[in-house]
């Protein structure tokens, strides 16, 4: 078992190694959230009192296009050049892959929200960072992560991969986002714990269900890569 | 005494979608020996070879690598293998050796430090070792991919067209250290070419891929001038 979770992270950190000489997905996915936020702050008139309603779904949008921007470029880069291949060829079960590259997703995805919540902070002059929120981050960013890196692979290897992963992903997504929008909006009405905390739970379940059937569909779409 | 075979293919088909590459083909290869397949161009070489990493799955018949069939231990046959495709494989933007170190995280039982520094004095890859891949040349890549499916110790090497891209020196270099040296009897090799010189110089048995089968095969060394004299004549009549 150890040496499962061990795998996992040896595919991982090739990723971030990787990622940490071009250091170009980083830098594009901020400078385009920042751009997203501002032009939501820019476009939208929003009153203090409708804040609960409106800011958790642009906190959301925003985070779920960054995530679509940067899955692109995470995945094909590594199908377009081929070394995918050399992924599949390792003497390791499709699942360690599986998890591996969601583990790089989800790790990506977490730095880009401490980026982005702050942000928003400043530009919305409302701070959004509570426990809870971030107990919520962590759960849709899971869920995002494992069916991106699903819908991405499927997708990776087709010539429109660009227009094709928002359109599969979206659907598929929308209970994560529905969920975390809820939270949002409930924490920042102020409400308490136990009117939201069923949001919370269907986070949770969905993510484990997602891990459970992402990693069997995973192998059998790689079977004749 | 009795030798082993080391490769199976029985009554395998493949095609993609409706275009069919792989028809009922049968191939046997026996422990330690060097099978060279030619074949022209789309004539199926790459699918076949795939087909042994597990890369591919046959839509019909089975594959045995030692004993082990591709479809119910393709995870053992992949820890059994070293592949050597047109793709270097290699991420360009890491070093060789960061290369190597990754991809040998995944074989516990092997030792990296010897491995290493005998395969790369082999392949005269010592001086470029600390390089970024993408700034070394193809011929280069080729050289450290061969490498790379070596670092794991195989007992069966598939080599999809590993002259591709070499100049002489390179390829001599294979012929003269690297079959003699690290191949050396130990290891079954499948490998594919254009390059005759480069088939009659490596093989111990020799195979035409043609219309979907294998055919004119022999192991016998007297026979590889007529097959290759076969496969010529093949390629002129498509010209």
């Amino acid at each position: 078992m150890k040496k499962y979770f061990l795998y996992i992270w040896y595919i991982s950190l090739k990723d971030i190694k990787v990622e940490l000489q071009r250091k170009e997905l980083l830098i594009l996915t901020t400078i385009f959230s920042f751009t997203c936020v501002v032009i939501f702050n820019i476009s939208i008139d929003v009153s203090i009192e409708s804040y609960s309603r409106v800011l958790p779904g642009i906190l959301w949008v925003t985070i779920f296009f960054t995530a679509v921007l940067g899955l692109n470029r995470f995945l094909s880069k590594e199908t377009d050049s081929g070394n995918f291949e050399s992924l599949l060829l390792l003497p390791i079960s499709r699942d360690i892959l599986f998890l591996g590259k969601v583990t790089t997703l989800f790790l990506f995805m977490i730095i880009l929200e401490i980026l982005i919540f702050p942000i928003f902070t400043i530009i919305f002059n409302l701070n959004i960072i509570h426990i809870p929120i971030i107990l919520v981050a962590v759960l849709a960013t899971l869920g995002i992560s494992v069916l991106g890196t699903i819908i991405g692979s499927m997708t990776s290897s087709t010539g429109v991969k660009e227009t094709l992963l928002p359109i599969l992903l979206f659907p598929l997504i929308f209970p994560i986002l529905l969920a975390a929008i809820e939270v949002t909006g409930s924490v920042l009405r102020g409400q308490t714990f136990a009117e939201y905390n069923k949001w919370i739970q269907l986070l949770a379940i969905t993510d484990i269900i997602f891990i459970i059937i992402c990693s069997f569909l995973f192998t059998k779409v790689m079977n004749d890569y | 005494m009795i030798e082993k075979n080391s490769i199976e293919i029985n009554n395998v088909s493949k095609s993609f979608g409706a275009n069919p590459i792989l028809n009922d083909c049968f191939l046997t290869i026996k422990s330690s020996e060097r099978y060279v397949l030619l074949g022209s161009n789309g004539s199926g070489k790459t699918t076949l070879a795939k087909l042994l990493t597990t890369l591919y799955s046959p839509d019909k018949g089975e594959i045995i690598i030692n004993g082990y069939n591709s479809d119910k231990d393709s995870e053992k046959i992949r820890s059994l293998i070293g592949y050597v495709g047109h793709n270097s494989l290699l991420y360009g933007d890491l070093s060789g050796y960061d290369n190597l170190r990754f991809f040998c995280n995944f074989y516990p039982d092997i030792d990296f430090k010897k491995q290493f520094e005998y395969l790369s004095e082999i392949l005269n890859l010592s001086h470029l070792i600390k390089q970024k891949v993408a700034k070394l040349s193809h011929g280069e890549k080729k050289r450290l991919s061969i490498m790379k499916a070596m670092m794991s110790n195989p007992s069966v090497l598939i080599m999809d067209e590993p002259d591709a891209g070499l100049d002489a020196n390179s390829i001599n270099n294979l012929i003269d250290n690297f079959f003699p040296k690290v191949i050396n009897g130990n290891i079954t090799v499948f490998l594919t070419t254009h390059n005759s010189d480069f088939a009659l110089s490596v093989a111990s048995a020799m195979g035409i891929l043609q219309s979907g089968k294998i055919e004119f095969q022999t192991q016998d060394i007297h026979q590889f001038s007529k097959v290759i004299s076969k496969y010529q004549s093949m390629n002129e009549s498509v010209l």
